[in-house]
């Protein structure tokens, strides 16, 4: 069975494990259960994810959408990267492959080799520069070279046509900038939690019950360290923070990772004047956090930057649980069930336990209030 | 006891033989100490070693032991019934989906309370990707 990881991202750059879905297949049906489930554990419909990132898999691409609307779906860039390389390798060949027994010239072949290499050097540095665009305009021109390069391969260029670049608002840069995203665009974190779980895992084989044990160390583990790092942002502050008058406002409510992104934004507002065309605004539209163009503005007035500026995923430095009346009984719908038990026919509540019941109660050893022989 | 046939030079050491390599009840307790910390069974070995100079315990024994604490961890419990039953003990949401005749269980999926009030303080942005070799089903 796949495990398909959730992870979320804290504002200390932490992970944290959502989910551990065991599925049966990577099926666009058992991908929709899942994400329902998770669903169903965020707290209200104001608490949806404001952005999902995934890689380029067909079955799951399709199920998300349907399930959190309102989501901004991204892909990793990176695998994309991966796959368009690969892909590269082997459609962009100056010569075709000899076949097995050919006779070939030695010093040939070499050269062939060493031309294919510079090849794909350029074509995978023309792809970076198109997915790392960081507008509209430059991806055009990006895109017009990137064809450019690979003219004479009409095959690879129709691959990348249609299967990925209809894609693209989900992964270039130009796009994906103008969407919150809190600096995830690829999906290392989950990667990373892949193999941290690993690490505990030790062996490929082992069964759900072995998982499960390795898997609640590891989120003990884990909770340790996140809450160790709430503790460290509130409590030590970088030295040169102390020293900027704007941030002194954010010190201890806003985490580390934040004040970085922040200092290295107002070193940028330095750079220029107050336009905002040169500012392009990201920091202010992917992390939330004030741009250059809106320090700059601050600092000539001579205003400190205040913590309504500040998305609050950044400010949030503990774990916030939700207050819910969880002391409800169900006595009444027990006894419902109890009266309609008793005027069942024998078949019938035979029925009732084996699909029913035994879901519920078999698991907890309530097993032998019938009659063994009953069971089937 | 002599039978002049198959008989041979007594040997010096005493490694090998399973009487003299068994562990005695506190190292037991140590093994399976260091077992439940994810400790290599070349790694416990090496620990006995170093903290009794004349031990000729083998690696076989301390597998032997690991085998039987896993074991009789479960009890007569199977797979899932161990794994549904941690779960409740341990207070985690799990939800589960049989196939369609209600046979067996095809999907599963588990969550600790404390991930999910992370989950509802940082749900901004969520990573997704399967991964496969973590269990042999």
């Amino acid at each position: 069975m796949p495990l398909f990881e959730i992870v979320g991202c804290t504002s200390t750059k932490m992970k944290n494990s959502v989910g551990f879905p065991f599925l049966h297949f990577e099926q666009e049906d058992n991908f929709t259960w899942a994400l329902k489930m998770m669903k169903g554990l965020l707290s209200s419909k104001y608490n949806m994810p404001k952005m999902i990132v995934t890689d380029r898999d067909g079955a799951l691409m399709n199920v998300v959408a349907p399930v959190f609307p309102e989501t901004y779906i991204m892909l990793c860039f990176f695998h994309i990267g991966k796959n368009v390389r690969a892909k590269c390798i082997t459609d962009c060949r100056v010569k075709p492959k000899p076949p097995k027994d050919a006779k070939v010239d030695k010093k040939e072949l070499k050269k062939n080799k060493e031309k294919n290499r510079d090849v794909l050097e350029k074509v995978v540095s023309a792809w970076k520069e198109l997915v790392e665009s960081p507008t509209e305009e430059s991806y055009a021109s990006a895109s017009f070279k990137f064809k450019e390069v690979c003219m004479p391969f009409p095959k690879f260029i129709s691959y990348v046509e249609t299967t990925i670049l209809n894609l693209k608002e989900k992964f270039v840069r130009a796009w994906t900038n103008k969407v919150l995203n809190l600096g995830c665009r690829t999906t290392n974190i989950v990667e990373s939690a892949h193999g941290a779980l690993k690490k505990y895992l030790r062996s490929s084989v082992g069964d759900l019950a072995s998982c499960w044990d390795e898997i609640n160390k590891m989120l003990i583990v884990q909770f340790g360290e996140i809450q160790g790092s709430f503790g460290r942002n509130k409590t030590v502050v970088e030295h040169k923070y102390k020293k900027i008058k704007m941030m002194r406002e954010l010190e201890d409510y806003v985490s580390r990772r934040a004040l970085k992104f922040i200092h290295d934004e107002l070193k940028r507002s330095k750079t220029f004047g107050f336009g905002k065309e040169d500012c392009g605004c990201v920091q202010k539209t992917s992390y939330g956090l004030p741009c250059a163009c809106i320090i700059a503005m601050k600092s000539k007035q001579k205003l400190p930057i205040v913590l309504d500026d500040i998305y609050p995923h950044w400010k949030r430095l503990s774990v916030q649980g939700e207050e819910v009346d969880d002391d409800f009984s169900v006595m009444e719908e027990w006894n419902g069930i109890q009266e309609c038990l008793k005027k069942c026919p024998y078949k019938m509540k035979l029925y009732l336990f084996t699909h029913q019941a035994q879901r519920v109660l078999g698991v907890r050893g309530c097993i032998g209030k019938i009659p063994k022989s009953h069971i089937r | 006891m002599l039978c002049r046939m198959h008989d041979h030079n007594l040997e010096e050491k005493l490694s090998g033989h399973f009487l003299a390599g068994r562990l005695s009840a506190e190292e037991k307790k140590k093994v399976i100490y260091m077992i439940k910390s994810l400790t290599v069974p070349q790694d416990i070995l090496t620990n006995l070693k170093q903290n009794n100079k004349e031990s000729v315990t083998a690696i076989k024994q301390v597998y032997n032991v690991r085998t039987r604490w896993r074991k009789g961890q479960r009890g007569d419990m199977t797979e899932l019934q161990y794994l549904i039953s941690k779960l409740v003990e341990h207070q985690y949401v799990y939800y589960t989906r049989c196939n369609s005749e209600e046979t067996t269980i095809e999907n599963i999926f588990f969550a600790h309370p404390e991930s999910i009030k992370l989950l509802n303080t940082f749900s901004t942005v969520l990573v997704m990707d399967s991964t496969y070799k973590t269990n042999n089903h």
